[in-house]
């Protein structure tokens, strides 16, 4: 069955060519996968290939932006955004590699000022969750995680260098290229929110 | 110190960490769905991003999404009105960009039909004495005749078209057609026998006799594929419709008067300021405004004040919109009563006529439209000094950033879009904070507005001249995300605010920037307001206004030397910084004299550094601020921001009109 044909509520299953996802970078699946959303985002304004670029990457992309922010609701606005514009720009935009594209549209959606609007919903957020784009399976499993707690006391940078490094298994390099600074800024940056982590980690398994 | 061991069981742990919390979310079919609304709710302001694939796609992708499709899908014909659980109707907030759908009204040959929002992304119809209820928004209203009985036809948000006969006694529309309006309005033919409306660039015309089909007429020539049909006027010669594009731009299409039903529509000519329009093919546009005064309600018509023959008791909460026989049509947005007033001679005056023992109390600004065209001719000299609008008139012009390029409001309604930082925008740059320098309007003017990309942020320069705009001057490089800027009253310097400080820069008219940009305080907390306090006029002396906490306002002092260096002082001569709890509630901000905070409806307004509460704006009917997050006084209007950028401007006189979602603005003179 082809993705177009299963496209429903849950969108077709191919959400595994990404990094980010099941799988590991690199493998002769993700590069199968993935050469099929290209193709399908080479269809040029053709109806299938947004909704294949979006049933292949949302979940990998909601996955990553949740890591940013630590936040579901955030990643959801995140996400939104960037595939909207995306959409507005269907068939005007080339994409060789819409993974890349989408992840550091993200990272730059993250970094943008339009986070303080985010950041500020956040702050007043009264839903219940049953009208969310995403949803949290057990939204206590992260409060006990020590690590995840500690991610979230690092500054923005910090924390999105980790992410991408630790959980995308990007290179140096290509984490300098997501975020758009130097291969040395990276590195310290990974070297400071090791360190960070290091201490908060021990702080936290001492005041046990 | 961390060791070797230590520095790898960290990546170990974060290795596992990250894994498993990415487990912890998953997407649902209300995601795609989302983004498909904002897709759809940005194509306004983005002229030029291949608008007709976008909608191609949109419908595509719900056909390929079928799970995602109203559970009762449209067929063509007469079908029973959808379920208020309609997912077009998940976000009853989300309204199409630019549209006042407060209110539409009209007169009917049996009554005055109006519709109102409901609260609930549906709208309550009054059709005289009936009420009528819509699941969906209605954003128009019109008539048609089908043999002896009148067809009230609804144009809704979603593009789907209701109609009811006025004549039935049933309480819902018992007729929908399928259609996808573009902005989700149609209009009545001048002989008021069918109704028209675009889909993409084809003129669909329903002639609302027994058995007819809708007529689909594609438009020829190079148009927009989201014409929007405004009014369709009937000359002493030839028809005109009327349109409108999302960037503000009006469209004239003449039509065949003697087959309108069969024949294509050509020429369509575009008119890029409705000001430019031939006054022959428009009514009269004529500005009028109903101030309260003692003795009632006076009708403004420029310096020209004429108190209306009847009494209307000021107060709040009214709609006023035009009609279909060029007169007003006034309706209290929470009791739905209210009356018409006609168009006498040309001016709005006498007779009254009311409807539903009407309790109307406000002083609203309106614009009018005339009766016809020959009463433009005679107008002559006069309309072409009148405001040529279509839209509610507001006190100054304000120009915005949507985070991509800037538009402008026109004094006159019109909204324009400039694309200053094309090339930045198509590198994914986003466009921040914007002041504009004191004295600026929309022909000559410079902003100042925050750039980020490519990790970098910067304060840039853009000068407003005519219909273009471009990077001028210096580029300041900011340290992060900045969080406030502002101009000096006088417009000779501009502060901001990034993650190390305040600074403040001297700046040319041409945007350069004079000597280096100084670190006035570290405070890192978003700066508003800039005033010069010195009595004498020198500039050396001011203050700068720093929001804290929840609406708070700490003021700065600055001092400016003759060398144009700038430093730090303690207001009033030492002691701690001066530091006014301005009011409580959120969002609230200081302008020059007025300052203003929002309380739930409420706008409410205070005065001077002291504060005091002088009054509130009317309340808004239908609007709700409570999720303010961004209040600016300017002039004789309130502008509110939602944390979802949705943007209201309220103008002293109690009038909500609805922006398009923005990043920033700032008021132009």
């Amino acid at each position: 069955m082809g993705c177009r044909d299963n496209l429903e509520g849950d969108p077709c299953d191919v959400r595994h060519g990404g990094v980010l996802g099941t799988g590991p970078t690199g493998s002769g699946t993700t590069h199968t996968m993935e050469a099929q959303v290209v193709g399908a985002v080479r269809q040029g304004a053709g109806p299938a290939g947004f909704a294949t670029l979006y049933a292949a990457h949302n979940r990998e992309l909601v996955r990553f932006a949740y890591l940013l922010t630590g936040d579901p609701e955030l990643a959801e606005d995140l996400v939104a955004d960037v595939f909207a514009k995306v959409l507005r720009r269907w068939g005007s935009t080339s994409v060789d590699n819409p993974q890349a594209y989408l992840r550091r549209a993200v990272v730059n959606r993250f970094n943008s000022k339009l986070r303080r609007r985010y950041l500020s919903r956040r702050h007043r957020a009264t839903a219940d969750g049953s009208d969310r784009g995403v949803v949290r399976s057990d939204e206590h499993l992260a409060e006990r995680d020590a690590v995840f707690q500690a991610l979230d006391r690092l500054p923005d940078g910090q924390r999105a260098v980790v992410v991408l490094r630790f959980y995308e298994d990007l290179s140096v390099a290509e984490t300098a290229e997501v975020l758009g600074v130097t291969q040395g800024t990276v590195k310290s940056q990974n070297a400071r929110a090791l360190e960070r982590l290091g201490d908060l980690l021990s702080e936290e398994g001492g005041a046990r | 110190m961390t060791t070797h061991n230590d520095q790898h069981d960290v990546e170990t742990r974060l290795r596992a960490s990250l894994r498993e919390r990415a487990g912890d979310v998953d997407t649902t079919p209300v995601l795609y769905e989302r983004v498909q609304r904002q897709a759809t709710r940005g194509q306004w302001v983005r002229r030029g991003f291949a608008l007709a694939a976008a909608a191609a796609v949109v419908a595509g992708a719900f056909a390929v999404v079928p799970g995602l499709l109203p559970d009762q899908p449209l067929q063509p014909g007469v079908l029973e009105e959808p379920e208020d659980t309609a997912p077009g109707d998940a976000t009853p907030t989300e309204e199409a960009p630019g549209e006042d759908s407060s209110l539409t009204g009209m007169l009917l040959e049996a009554g005055v039909a109006h519709a109102v929002d409901d609260g609930s992304g549906g709208s309550i119809v009054h059709v005289g004495d009936r009420t009528v209820r819509s699941a969906r928004q209605v954003v128009s209203l019109t008539t048609a005749s089908s043999g002896a009985s009148t067809v009230v036809v609804a144009g809704r948000a979603d593009g789907s078209i209701g109609g009811i006969n006025v004549g039935d006694t049933g309480d819902e529309f018992d007729q929908l057609i399928d259609a996808d309006a573009n902005g989700g309005r149609a209009v009545p033919t001048p002989g008021a026998d069918g109704v028209a409306w675009f889909e993409g660039t084809d003129l669909h015309l329903l002639p609302l006799a027994d058995g007819a089909a809708v007529r689909v007429l594609p438009l020829e020539g190079d148009v927009p594929d989201d014409l929007r049909i405004e009014q369709w006027f009937a000359q002493a010669d030839a028809q005109v419709i009327l349109a409108s594009d999302p960037d503000g731009g009006l469209w004239s299409i003449p039509m065949d008067d003697s087959d309108v039903f069969d024949t294509a529509p050509t020429d369509p000519a575009f008119v890029l300021d409705e000001a430019a329009l031939d006054g022959a093919l428009l009514p009269t546009l004529a500005t009028v405004t109903l101030q309260p005064s003692p003795e009632g309600v006076v009708l403004a018509e420029g310096d020209d004040l004429r108190s209306l023959p009847t009494e209307l008791p000021t107060g709040t909460d009214l709609t006023l919109t035009t009609n279909d026989v060029g007169g007003l049509t006034v309706v209290d947005r929470e009791t739905g009563t209210g009356f018409l007033l006609e168009l006498v001679d040309g001016a709005l005056g006498a007779p009254v006529t009311g409807w539903q023992d009407p309790q109307i109390t406000a002083a609203v600004q309106v614009v009018v439209l005339g009766s016809d065209a020959e009463e433009a001719d005679e107008a002559g000299d006069r309309a072409s000094t009148e405001a040529h609008t279509l839209g509610l008139r507001t006190d100054a012009p304000v120009i915005a950033t949507d985070g991509v390029g800037l538009v402008i409001r026109a004094a006159n309604g019109t909204t324009t879009r400039r694309d200053v930082y094309e090339p930045v925008a198509e590198s994914e740059a986003v466009l921040g904070d914007l002041a504009v320098r004191p004295g600026s309007t929309p022909d000559d003017g410079l902003v100042a507005v925050e750039s980020s990309s490519e990790g970098e942020t910067s304060v840039r320069f853009a000068k407003l001249e005519g219909d273009a705009a471009a990077p001028v001057g210096d580029i300041l490089v900011t340290d992060g995300e900045v969080t406030g800027l502002v101009w000096s009253e006088d417009g000779t310097v501009v502060a901001w605010t990034d993650s190390t400080g305040l600074h403040v820069a001297t700046v040319e008219g041409d945007g350069a920037v004079a000597g280096e940009p100084t670190t006035l305080y570290d405070d890192t907390r978003p700066v508003f307001d800039w005033i010069w306090t010195d009595d004498d006029g020198s500039r050396t002396s001011g203050l700068l206004a720093v929001r804290v906490g929840e609406g708070g306002t700490e003021f700065l002092g600055v001092d400016r030397f003759g060398n144009g260096e700038h430093v730090a002082t303690q207001p009033g001569g030492g002691g701690d910084r001066l530091f006014l709890d301005t009011h409580a509630n959120p969002g609230a901000a200081v302008g020059p004299d007025v300052s203003a905070a929002v309380n739930g409806r409420v706008v409410e307004l205070f005065w001077g550094a002291d504060a005091d509460r002088f009054g509130d704006l009317p309340d808004p009917g239908p609007y709700d601020f409570a999720g303010a997050i961004s209040v600016e006084v300017s002039g004789g209007q309130v502008i509110v921001m939602s944390a979802d950028g949705a943007a209201s401007m309220v103008t002293f006189d109690g009038e909500v009109i609805q922006l398009p979602p923005l990043t920033d603005w700032d008021v132009l003179d």
